[in-house]
């Protein structure tokens, strides 16, 4: 347990307010994801999954939704965590007095801190060090870390970035008129603009110096380089440099590209040599090449300073010289999405960058989804139903694609579908959603095989089998849950899942269960939980 | 099995819905003469039985056929190649009027169960349709509705002209104005209870309740009566003409009670209620529209029904009722189905017999039990391998497949599954495996599984691989 806590929620509460009332779509959810964890979350249609997920970036559509309270926190520190609790806890009483004890906001809190709020904030301005501890107490008390109260620009900065979301149906997601490279760079020039004007102005520094030289390139294969080098003659007749050339040529793929200039790798993306700046295409503005390059060296460089350059702004206004602040980025964001497409296991990234969304089958487009999605390298990936629409055998890629690039990256992962088998197969922890609340928590063993909660208990039994053992099974009926999903414009009194629970008790109808561990890890919201022994293998 | 006649009847392994090497392939258009630039080649030669009282699954990815299949298997879509036999009847050489009487017995049930409702038709006349249209009733619908409506006019009509004549008899009676106050008073009165009670019976012939032919038999024989009493001529005849009516409709009108009871009787077969026959298809949830789709198709007592994909859509604890259903009404109305599914679990809950399909091709067929046991054909080994079992300690050796389903115009030579599959060697990318028969009609087109079997040596019994 000793990876760090990645995203907290803690009671949020998001409703819908419709013309027929108020339907209360997620009542208090609790949830903590660490790094490099696989978190599921199952449940029905209209339990609230989605809007878990959309609450968590602040997407919830804006009428009719509104996220009604709570918190989420996004890569608080452990020590700003430390603090906090501390903090919480003098809040939370002074709250209890005042009559507010659920889905409690950062707004509240700091509201029932003022006096200490006050104190902290008079300490760091008068702190002579640094005053780190104040600091970070002063973050704590007042939820600086809290998605919610973000400003939008905040927000805007991580979505996509620190937090990505992959949807169902990836067409809906993508443009379909931008290609798929073309939309990756965009996510890396919205979020990673710095680091791309650094690799623009190496790149111009090499294309000036190559300019200055006088060298000259074009883009050759492997095989006719070879035979270029050689032009008839053996390989002994070569000097010592440019044997040692020749071999680095050997050891590369007859269809490879190089530059005749160096002799060194130029993948088919690239419009200069990445090695010797030597230009391999046809270029009409070649007399001018050197001047329009400095004039590009003079507005990056520029734009890396400050990102709100005003002459940057007044040539990106003018579309005549918007290419000159846009292009290069916009050339090295493809050579960057083309190498995120190979790390997805697509073949033939390069040709894949250059198509429409449209001309992809499923497959590859929730493919190329999480290649945008990862561009970023996301502290948590969201997928909301990744697989739901692809075949099983499609499914089995994408979710061993998924795997890998979480143990890669050692993000997070919040698994949203309705598949039990899925969250079985990938999840480390696995959340049941009922009815806009959280009905069981624990470790995919916990929750799978010692399910606890009786709608994870009908559930699981609702479902068909077909591994070992389960022959004699066939054909007979199947457990069903009785009734259906209760609307959520007038859910039930006490537990949302009495009605059609068959180990209801009378405290049921009237007692809102709260998520409590019965076991170290598995937290249940029941007041009758299925005993260990009922549960099904 | 020849054309016309029918297989034995009373066998209990009868064939009701054979397969013989159908094929579909839809012809691509393209260019500046919408020419024939290729085929889609959706299903390539497929073969298939299905036995009274059993259920088949075909199984298969997105693209594979299966639909295409279960569509000529309707004769939905004219096969370009095959035979397709329903109990005994070569259905695809057949008139289409033969077809359609052939299809009473032979019914569908769709995916998307909110597409497949018409949403503009109450529930009543969803599940009726097919009654309607087999069993040639006659909407009940049209001419009883202008009788209907006629009858609300009338009695609006005379409830109005007595109101008149009250109005002449009671008010300007006793002022001295109007001669024959007794006489008028007495047919005003009479004039007005009739109406009422011709919009009364109106109201109920529109709603095809059974009393309301007697009770406007009865109104109406009043009428005339009272129109020949007070020697009204032109009434006489009007009203005479509505008792003509109403006699003609009398059949009809019963026939439309018959079929509500008989559309209350379905729907009560599949877990549905007698309040839901008037409401429309956007009212249910998703697992009641599935019902509502299963009880049309059974509307006609049909021997097969052909399930595409019936719980694709639906949670699992609904999927659970459904398939429940499923296996209900097989053990009480002797079904026959034709299960089309993508999902192993559900195929291993419900099927009998189990046909895999890959790229327009049956590539292993044979029991169920059989097949989960003991899969021969790699696709279909990584296809059962690859479905998620909702069981963490399952996350066994999972086969991922390399690659794509091929595209269906060009499909690869030989075995169309060799691209992806980690058994082939040197005949799968030239021959195109037959399907070898392992024992107890567990069929595979494998080359190496039929190999190490002994069942193949190479060029033996092969047929070479079309070109396209």
């Amino acid at each position: 347990m000793a990876a760090p806590v990645v995203l907290r929620i803690e009671g949020l509460k998001t409703y819908f307010h419709t013309y027929e009332g108020t339907v209360r779509a997620l009542e208090g959810i609790d949830l903590e994801i660490r790094a490099g964890e696989t978190v599921g979350l199952v449940g029905e249609t209209g339990c609230g999954k989605s809007v878990t997920a959309l609450s968590v970036l602040r997407l919830v559509p804006s009428p009719p939704g509104k996220i009604e309270g709570g918190r989420v926190f996004l890569e608080e520190p452990e020590a700003v965590a430390a603090f906090r609790n501390q903090y919480d806890a003098i809040a939370f009483e002074r709250l209890r007095q005042k009559g507010v004890t659920e889905s409690i906001t950062s707004a509240q809190v700091e509201e029932a801190l003022e006096p200490e709020v006050r104190e902290l904030r008079a300490k760091l301005a008068t702190a002579k060090s640094k005053g780190d501890e104040f600091r970070l107490r002063l973050e704590a008390a007042t939820s600086a870390y809290d998605l919610l109260r973000k400003p939008i620009e905040e927000m805007r900065a991580i979505r996509g970035n620190k937090i990505s979301m992959i949807f169902q149906e990836p067409m809906t997601a993508m443009n379909p008129v931008f290609t798929v490279g073309e939309q990756i760079a965009e996510t890396l020039i919205l979020h990673r603009k710095a680091d791309l004007c650094r690799d623009v102005l190496k790149a111009i520094e090499l294309q000036l110096n190559a300019k200055a030289k006088r060298v000259r390139g074009k883009r050759v294969t492997v095989r006719e380089a070879k035979s270029r080098m050689l032009s008839g003659r053996s390989r002994n007749v070569l000097t010592q440099s440019e044997g040692e050339t020749y071999d680095g040529l050997t050891g590369l793929n007859e269809e490879d590209h190089v530059c005749t200039a160096c002799y060194r790798p130029a993948p088919p993306l690239w419009d200069y040599c990445p090695s010797c700046g030597a230009r391999l295409t046809f270029d009409v503005w070649a007399p001018f090449r050197g001047s329009i390059t400095t004039v590009e060296r003079k507005l990056y460089s520029r734009m890396l300073a400050d990102k709100e350059d005003q002459l940057v702004d007044f040539v990106d206004s003018v579309w005549i010289l918007r290419r000159l602040v846009r292009r290069r980025l916009r050339d090295e964001g493809v050579r960057r999405a083309v190498e995120m497409l190979r790390e997805v296991k697509i073949p033939d990234p390069e040709r894949l960058a250059a198509r429409y969304p449209f001309e992809l089958s499923g497959g590859m487009r929730q493919r190329a989804m999480i290649a945008m999605m990862m561009a970023c390298n996301p502290r948590i990936l969201i997928a909301d139903e990744p697989t739901t629409a692809l075949d099983v055998t499609v499914e089995a890629q994408i979710l061993k694609i998924m795997r890998e690039l979480k143990e890669k990256t050692n993000m997070a992962i919040l698994l949203i579908t309705h598949d039990l088998g899925v969250v079985a197969e990938v999840c480390d922890k696995v959340g049941v959603m009922y009815a806009g609340a959280i009905a069981e928590f624990g470790t995919a063993d916990q929750v799978f095989r010692r399910m606890m909660h009786p709608y994870t208990h009908g559930l699981m039994q609702s479902i068909p089998r077909f591994m070992a053992g389960a022959s004699q099974d066939r054909k007979k009926d199947l457990y069903i849950i009785q009734g259906t999903v209760p609307n959520l414009l007038h859910p039930p009194a006490g537990c949302r899942f009495h009605p059609r629970c068959p180990r209801a008790l009378e405290k049921c109808k009237e007692v809102v269960p709260i998520l409590t561990a019965l076991e170290p890890g598995h937290l249940v919201a029941c007041h009758n939980p299925v005993p260990v022994s009922e549960a099904i293998p | 099995m020849t054309n016309g006649g029918r297989a034995q009847a009373d066998e209990p392994e009868e064939v009701l819905l054979a397969a013989e090497d159908v094929a579909m392939h839809f012809p691509v258009r393209g260019g500046l003469l919408r020419t024939v630039q290729g085929h889609v080649m959706a299903v390539d030669g497929v073969s298939l039985q299905v036995r009274r009282g059993e259920t088949v699954a075909v199984v298969g990815e997105s693209g594979s056929g299966k639909t295409t299949l279960a569509r000529l298997l309707l004769r939905l879509l004219d096969p370009s190649g095959g035979k397709v036999f329903f109990m005994g009847r070569d259905i695809t050489t057949q008139r289409l009027r033969v077809v359609r009487e052939e299809r009473r017995h032979l019914q569908m049930v769709f995916q998307d169960p909110m597409s497949s409702l018409d949403p503009r038709m109450t529930i009543k006349n969803i599940v009726a349709e097919p009654l309607v249209v087999h069993e040639d009733r006659g909407r009940p619908g049209r001419t009883i509705a202008v009788l209907a409506i006629l009858f609300v006019l009338g009695g609006l009509a005379s409830v109005g002209l007595g109101g008149l004549l009250l109005l002449d008899s009671a008010v300007l009676g006793p002022m001295g104005l109007s001669p024959s106050v007794d006489a008028a008073g007495m047919a005003s009165v009479a004039l007005l209870v009739l109406g009422v009670l011709g919009v009364a019976g109106g109201r109920g012939l529109w709603r095809l309740q059974g009393w309301a032919w007697w009770f406007l038999a009865g109104v109406t024989v009043a009428q005339l009566v009272e129109w020949a009493l007070l020697g009204v001529w032109i009434g006489v005849g009007a009203t005479a003409f509505l008792l003509g009516y109403l006699v003609l409709v009398r059949k009809r009108l019963r026939s439309g009670e018959e079929i509500t009871r008989r559309v209350v009787a379905l729907l009560e077969l599949v877990g549905l209620k007698k309040e839901h026959l008037n409401r429309f298809p956007h009212e249910f949830s998703g697992g009641q529209r599935q019902r509502i789709n299963i009880a049309r198709a059974l509307a006609l007592n049909p021997d097969v029904i052909i399930l595409d994909e019936p719980t694709s859509a639906l949670d699992v604890s609904v999927q659970a009722q459904i398939l429940n259903l499923l296996t209900e009404l097989q053990d009480r109305l002797g079904l026959t189905y034709l299960f089309i599914t993508h999902d192993l679990s559900v195929v291993y809950h419900i099927a009998d017999r189990v046909s895999v399909m890959y790229a327009g091709k049956i590539v292993e067929l044979g029991d169920t039990e059989e097949i989960f046991r003991e899969p021969l054909h790699p696709y279909t080994k990584a296809l059962i391998s690859a479905a998620p079992v909702a069981d963490p300690r399952m996350k066994s050796e999972r086969i991922v497949l390399e690659g794509e389903v091929p595209s269906p115009t060009h499909p690869p030579s030989g075995c169309r599954f060799h691209p992806r599959c980690w058994l082939a060697f040197d005949p799968c990318s030239k021959l195109e495996p037959e399907l070898f028969d392992a024992g107890n009609g567990h069929r595979f087109a494998c080359f190496a599984t039929a190999r190490d079997r002994g069942l193949w040596t190479s060029g033996t019994r092969s047929t070479p691989s079309t070109e396209q």
